[in-house]
């Protein structure tokens, strides 16, 4: 018997969710991953602004300022997609029965998928923030308003991360999950204050405007950013991400036990 | 071979009104090789699946290398390794990247986990491919490497989910011989499969499940003696004729439809007139008639034949639509 049956003893949660980590994070940060991360924000920040900057400035609006936060907004919501599609690959391909049939513990897969994704929502956002200086972004309140900023991201990274992680591990189609995924995210990115002012849409639009999680987030990052960090434009942000993420954990860990069946 | 590494104790599982596993028992010894045979939908991959803690059963238990599946689960799941019908490696990663990975999961430190790779790229022959994301690997190398994953780590029990499904049989060959290996090192291994073949030429024991009950249970040649002596093998192309030939036999013995076939048990020479009398009787001219010993496929067909239509086995196991319940 040279295969000796000596069953190995668990290493732990946080030798787990390192190994693990380690993973995800040589798949989001190598092989041309950084794609999604950092180049397909910037493209999005050079579009915007070509086709918006000189409209916005005639009418008196800062471009750098007032977009800025909306573009950091949809890097960190590709953040959440690219995750989901990240976590259907590894259903998909049986990975996950894998690692569940493993001895490991049993928080440590979650945990390290948020690392990640946390990592890559403040790169995500340090990459569009250091962009968006050349356009006139600034941080003017401070360095504490500058890292509620980063907080504020990647909080709302997580929150949504939590909401895609639900669809990819249920929804079996791919092509179902993709549509479930890039469908919502230009509506919630455009029904919201992050390009055009709440009085400006249609009458009957505007408290979806007002009340939309996008909205409350963006606002909040304005606030972070420019020179008003008062506690009414911060609190309805971190309310939101902080219930998001509680309702949507629980439904992503329903959905991961049944990923088996 | 005495000691049981898996045992399984009356385990049930349920979905719903479908009871998937009913009351299943059987052993594995250190060792040995048990092959788990049935058709798709048997409950073959929802017996796996309660075994390897992904499902809780809804009755019975199983104890793994001594750990109880309810009682220990993270002890049990210690205690084994699966290698899956899909081949459960990360694409983007390289072969030696998945081995290190999971190595390193399982409690080894980078320097022993690299080690550890490198012998069983070795092993496996994978070595020239390691350094390629698995992406890249064909059917064959990537089963190879499944396995490799599952041995990273010395541990009791090998459970196969159809470890060859969908390979050449070359690959095929290779995987066998690796599993025979890994049984002669002790290794208790239990192997799903609807390959016939493959369970008559791996298996020391075999288990047959159907409708989530066994049916059957013993070596190959015990099972082959339960059908009795030979079996006539009537050759008929034609759909039509067939259906007809297998409505006439079915008056006076047993018929097992197949793909262009019927097989009829015959254990003498009274047998055997009596089925070409019938044939000849119906105007029936037969393509080919054969006599031989059962194969392990015939016993197959004898003890599901009772259990659902015959349309249902019109084509051989292995072939037909996946498995109800993944």
């Amino acid at each position: 018997m040279t295969t000796a049956p000596a069953p190995v003893s668990p290493p732990g949660l946080v030798h787990d969710v390192r190994v693990l980590a380690e993973r995800d994070f040589r798949r989001s940060f190598g092989r041309g991953a950084l794609v999604g991360t950092v180049v397909q924000p910037l493209l999005f920040f050079g579009i915007f602004y070509a086709a918006f900057s000189r409209m916005l400035h005639a009418k008196g609006i800062d471009y750098g300022r007032f977009v800025t936060p909306t573009l950091v907004v949809q890097a960190l919501m590709f953040v959440a997609i690219a995750s989901a599609m990240s976590l259907a690959t590894d259903r998909g391909s049986g990975l996950f029965n894998r690692l569940r049939t493993m001895p490991i513990a049993g928080s440590s897969l979650g945990t390290a998928r948020l690392l990640v994704v946390a990592a890559e929502a403040l790169t995500s956002t340090v990459v569009v923030s250091l962009v968006a200086h050349l356009a006139g972004f600034r941080f003017r309140a401070g360095a504490a308003a500058a890292v509620g900023f980063l907080l504020v991201a990647v909080a709302f990274t997580v929150a949504l991360a939590a909401v895609t992680a639900t669809l990819g591990l249920s929804l079996r189609n791919q092509e179902a999950l993709a549509a479930a995924l890039y469908l919502p995210y230009l509506p919630l990115l455009v029904v919201s204050t992050g390009f055009v002012p709440a009085a400006l849409f249609p009458h009957w639009l505007q408290p979806v405007v007002r009340n939309s999680p996008v909205s409350a987030v963006i606002d909040a990052l304005r606030a972070l950013s420019g020179g008003d960090p008062s506690a009414g434009r911060i609190v309805p942000a971190v309310l939101w991400c902080a219930g998001l993420t509680l309702f949507f954990g629980w439904t992503t860990a329903r959905a991961f036990r049944k990923v088996t069946q | 071979m005495s000691d049981a590494v898996i045992s399984i104790e009356r385990l049930c599982k349920r979905f719903g009104p479908t009871t998937a596993v009913d009351d299943v028992s059987f052993s594995v010894a250190a060792g040995s090789v048990v092959g788990l045979l049935g058709p798709n939908g048997a409950g073959k991959t929802t017996l796996i699946n309660c075994l390897t803690t992904l499902l809780t059963p809804d009755g019975g238990t199983a104890t793994v290398a001594g750990r109880d599946l309810r009682a220990d689960p993270h002890g049990v799941r210690a205690s084994l390794a699966v290698t899956g019908q899909f081949a459960a490696v990360d694409e983007t990663l390289t072969g030696r990247e998945n081995l290190v990975f999971f190595a390193r999961l399982l409690g080894l430190s980078k320097p022993r986990a690299a080690a550890r790779a490198g012998e069983l790229l070795d092993r496996f022959g994978l070595a020239e491919s390691a350094d390629r994301p698995v992406g890249q690997y064909s059917g064959g190398m990537r089963r190879k490497l499944d396995l490799a994953v599952g041995l990273v780590v010395p541990r009791p029990v090998l459970i196969l989910d159809e470890p060859t499904t969908g390979l050449d049989p070359r690959s095929r060959e290779t995987l066998w011989e690796a599993v025979r290996a890994l049984a002669a090192d002790g290794m208790a291994i239990l192997l799903t499969t609807q390959y016939l073949d493959e369970a008559d030429a791996l298996a020391d024991r075999i288990v047959v499940i159907d409708h989530g009950r066994v049916i059957a249970q013993g070596t190959a040649r015990e099972l082959k003696q339960q059908t009795g002596g030979s079996v006539c093998e009537v050759v008929l192309a034609d759909a039509a004729v067939r259906a007809r030939a297998a409505e006439l036999l079915a008056a006076s013995t047993t018929v097992s439809v197949r793909e262009d076939s019927l097989v009829v048990p015959v254990s003498g020479t009274d047998d055997l007139g009596g089925v070409l009398a019938v044939l000849k009787g119906g105007g029936i001219r037969a393509d080919d008639v054969a006599v031989h010993p059962p194969t392990l496929n015939d016993v197959f067909f004898a003890l599901t034949a009772d259990h659902a239509h015959p349309a249902d086995r019109a084509h051989p196991a292995g072939h037909s639509a996946p498995e109800a319940r993944a």
